[in-house]
């Protein structure tokens, strides 16, 4: 019973460590200043695998920071450098890969 | 520090709300019975001026304001009607009929997300490929390093044979399917696990308790389901290349070939390989066989409108070889010269699944399976022989329609399982031929979404053991969908195949003594499932409890504990049950950061001479810690497990006297397996290490030294027996080009 206790603490003890060591690098990472922007595009996705396709090659675009892409939305938000990219050639990269796209602007 | 909490809070939170509100979709007309795009639609929310229209793919995207519901398609030449939209959504396809009379809108279809997984009745988990991609995966016995229900050990300390536990219930109570087809049972039980290539499959699936009806009486603890890649969605091309530092070579390739929209192909083919003689434990017993397998199989799929076809054939052979570090095979087997294991399988198997779809309002359709498997495995142990043949045919029929509505499903059928077995050991050979025609029927009704049921029930009858009836039933409903409720209960059987299925017993002198009459084996399943998700973190936090116990009524008793030379089978006369606990805590709360707590009390014990015992060589417990951290551009990632196991019985060995005997428990024990991924655009490179800390069961062989004596015994295994082990990875694939 004891030993069971025991583990059960280790287990809490290991998953503090490991998520403290992950956020201290995140937080390394935001600290530098970059000049990067944020575009959002809508993307004809219609599956699992469509989003894959993007994360998968968008990803290895040249200036790309961060890529999120959202399936139930079809928007795909990319944050990049902008003397590497611009929103333009980012559009032109997913329709590449045999996607419809349109600019997002959001109302508001 | 607070008002930065909230304010990260915020960040977090505003996207996610911003995105909700999107609604989106596509306008179709139908022009001679095909879909085609409506340009030029206006779209807006009733009641207001927000609106769009649809473009010259008949595509819109509008955001939803919150006090508008109510969405409004209209052109000329066609009626405008209403839609009611709750909540975001997308994929839309609305079909827009002609003509002022027939107008009418109807939502063809709505892409469900992640959903369906929560509104399942039966509690499944699902390890998809991601996840097998975390750890080595070469094969599915070592496919669950991730998962908390499942267990994988070696059942003896020569042979390398891999089982898999599920509620703390042996691999022979967990059925196996592949895409639905039973597999790997009988004679191919005890290796079965390593003839499924970790990088051919798709996923798995495991639901524990009594499964569904539909694929037999046989899950007793639970069922395991296969999905290999499939012609019509696989990559062109996969290749993958591994190597390990005790000396593992594989290669896996993956090809698909389509043909046309309707027609496409397949081929899966792996090769492993290990000739390296490791003896790290110093007991003169090689650590892991030696072998060789080639398994390759060729698939096909075909699809129109109404009819969906998958067949297949796979062929597959494997030579193993394992016993004492000087064994040769060219020696002559005697008591003379060193031990020596050989295991040679070949095994051919075929499967067509047909399914054809009527087009009517009640979505019904007709399915049937047949498959065709011949296993052989000719194998020696020593100076015992045993060869085990077993042909199977399955064939199951099913039609499923809806009831009135959507709301209530039936699903009917008639299977039948033939199994012809032929099996010698020494100088016994034995025949079996069982032949099992049955009939079943599975009710579903789902009133709402936040309530279902499913009640099945299945007669079968059995050549040899008469009559069963198994009756099943799984039910599941939420509270505001974020706490999920599920209860099952059911029955399962089993016909025991002891020989085939205890092969491992057969490397060591315990004599094996069977009672004259075994009964078929059968028992009740009970399990209760309680899923709470709080929407704290990147992904809502899952936390689920459960609980199930398997209660015996019939078991064939394996006996290792009344005397050390040698191992009953008995039939169960008493109580026997496995009582199962588990909490596991699921959630991302840093982006790219996955994480799951989980810990299991299991409990097991059956009646033995009068008294209850505890089943030998299983941990009473596991904790299991998991970490995948993935950079936000999916380029790096890095898996930690930790698997905490906790302490068990042995049969006591004391009557081998002090020098041949171990002590009656073995303690709690810790294995660490961590990899680290690099992606790039269209190949992967990992490298990874399993068992970090190097932690070993000594002594898996007792009396090692005189295997041809009375006392050699290499049954006794409750840990691993390879230590620290390191492998790299590569993966390459060709990516099928969209066709739109």
């Amino acid at each position: 019973m004891k030993k069971m206790f025991k583990t059960f603490a280790a287990l809490i003890l290991i998953q503090v460590a490991f998520a403290g060591t992950i956020s201290l690098i995140a937080q390394d990472k935001a600290g530098k200043a970059e000049k990067v922007k944020t575009m959002k595009c809508w993307a004809s996705m219609t599956c699992a695998n469509c989003q894959a396709k993007i994360e998968k090659n968008i990803a290895y675009e040249k200036g790309v920071k961060d890529l999120v892409v959202d399936l139930p939305s079809k928007i795909v938000t990319i944050t990049y450098r902008t003397d590497k990219t611009s929103p333009e050639k980012l559009e032109k990269a997913i329709q590449k890969l045999g996607f419809k796209t349109e600019t997002v602007v959001e109302k508001k | 520090m607070k008002h930065k909490i909230y304010l990260l809070s915020l960040l977090i939170l505003i996207p996610i709300a911003s995105m909700a509100q999107l609604v989106s979709g596509t306008v179709f007309e139908t022009i001679e019975s095909k879909k085609s795009p409506v340009p030029g639609v206006n779209v807006h929310w009733s009641g207001s001026q927000i609106g769009t229209t649809t473009d010259a793919q008949g595509k819109f995207q509008l955001f939803k304001p919150d006090t508008y519901s109510q969405l409004v398609f209209s052109f000329v030449g066609y009626k405008s009607d209403t839609v009611s939209i709750p909540g975001a959504a997308a994929g839309l396809e609305i079909m827009l009929i002609p003509g002022q009379e027939l107008a009418e809108v109807r939502i063809v279809q709505r892409n469900p997300g992640a959903h369906i997984d929560r509104l399942a009745p039966i509690q499944t988990e699902k390890i998809t490929y991601a996840e097998l991609c975390k750890a080595a995966c070469c094969n599915l016995a070592e496919s669950f390093t991730t998962n908390a229900s499942v267990d994988a050990y070696y059942s003896n300390a020569v042979t390398g044979a891999r089982q898999i536990r599920l509620l703390g219930l042996d691999g022979i109570y967990v059925q196996l399917l592949t895409e639905n087809i039973p597999t790997m049972r009988g004679v191919a039980s005890s290796y079965g696990l390593s003839f499924f290539p970790g990088p051919w499959m798709e996923g798995i699936m495991i639901s524990k308790g009594t499964a569904s009806v539909k694929n037999g009486y046989e899950s007793i603890a639970g069922q395991i389901n296969v999905e290999y890649l499939k012609p019509n969605t696989a990559d062109k091309l996969l290749l993958n290349l591994f190597l390990s530092n005790a000396g593992r070579k594989e290669g896996n390739l993956a090809t698909s070939v389509k043909f046309n929209d309707h027609l496409s192909t397949a081929v899966l083919a792996h090769f492993s390989d290990d000739q390296q003689k490791e003896d790290h434990n110093g007991d003169s017993f090689l650590d892991e066989p030696l072998y060789r397998q080639y398994n390759v199989l060729n698939r096909w799929y075909f699809s129109n409108e109404n009819i969906r076809m998958h067949a297949g054939v796979r062929l597959l052979k494997e030579d193993r070889y394992s016993g004492q570090m000087d064994f040769d095979q060219t020696q002559p087997r005697d008591v003379e010269h060193p031990y020596g294991i050989g295991i040679n399988t070949k095994r051919v198997e075929g499967f067509l699944k047909l399914g054809y779809v009527f087009n009517n309002e009640l979505n019904s359709s007709f399915g049937s399976i047949n498959s065709l498997s011949y296993h052989d495995q000719q194998s020696f142990y020593g100076i015992r022989n045993y060869s085990g043949k077993q042909f199977n045919y399955y064939l199951n029929l099913m039609y499923q329609t809806d009831i009135v509505n959507s709301k209530h499903t039936l699903v009917s059928g008639f299977s039948f399982n033939l199994d012809n077995y032929d099996e010698s050991l020494d100088s016994l050979v034995s025949g079996r031929d069982e032949r099992v025609p049955g009939v079943y029927s599975e009710y579903s009704f789902k009133p709402s979404e936040h309530f279902n049921v499913l009640a099945g029930m299945r007669l079968d009858y059995h050549n040899l053991y008469g009559l069963m009836f198994t009756p099943r039933i799984h039910a599941r409903f939420d509270i505001e969908g974020h706490t999920h409720f599920r209860l099952s209960a059911g029955k399962g059987y089993r016909s025991p195949m002891v020989i085939a299925e205890n092969n491992h017993f057969l490397a060591n002198s315990r004599r094996i003594i069977l009672e004259p009459s075994l009964r078929q084996e059968e028992a009740w399943n009970f399990g209760l499932n309680i899923t709470h998700y709080v929407p704290i973190g990147i992904q809502p936090l899952a936390i689920s409890g459960e609980v199930y116990r398997t209660s015996f009524l019939e078991q064939v008793i394996v006996d290792l504990d009344s005397s050390v030379d040698e191992v009953r089978f008995s039939n169960l006369d008493g109580k026997s049950f496995s009582n199962n606990y588990q909490v596991e805590l699921t959630g991302q709360f840093i982006r790219g950061l996955e994480t799951k707590v989980a810990f299991r009390y299991t409990d097991v014990r059956y009646t033995f001479q009068g008294d209850l015992i505890e089943k030998p060589l299983i941990s009473r417990y596991k904790g299991l810690f998991v970490a995948s951290y993935q950079t936000p551009l999916k380029k790096w990632q890095f898996d930690l497990t930790c698997q905490f196991n906790g302490p068990g019985r042995i049969p006591s060995t004391a009557a081998n006297g002090e020098m041949h005997s171990m002590p009656d428990s073995f303690d709690a024990y810790t294995i660490i397996n961590s990899q680290i991924t690099k992606y790039f655009r269209t190949w992967d490179l990992y490298l990874g290490v399993e068992n970090l800390t190097d932690f070993r069961q000594m002594h898996g062989v007792i009396a090692g030294d005189q295997p041809f004596g009375d006392h050699f015994d290499s049954s006794l295994i409750w840990g691993p027996l390879h230590g620290r082990k390191i492998y790299v990875g590569f993966r390459y694939r060709i990516e099928r080009e969209e066709e739109e």
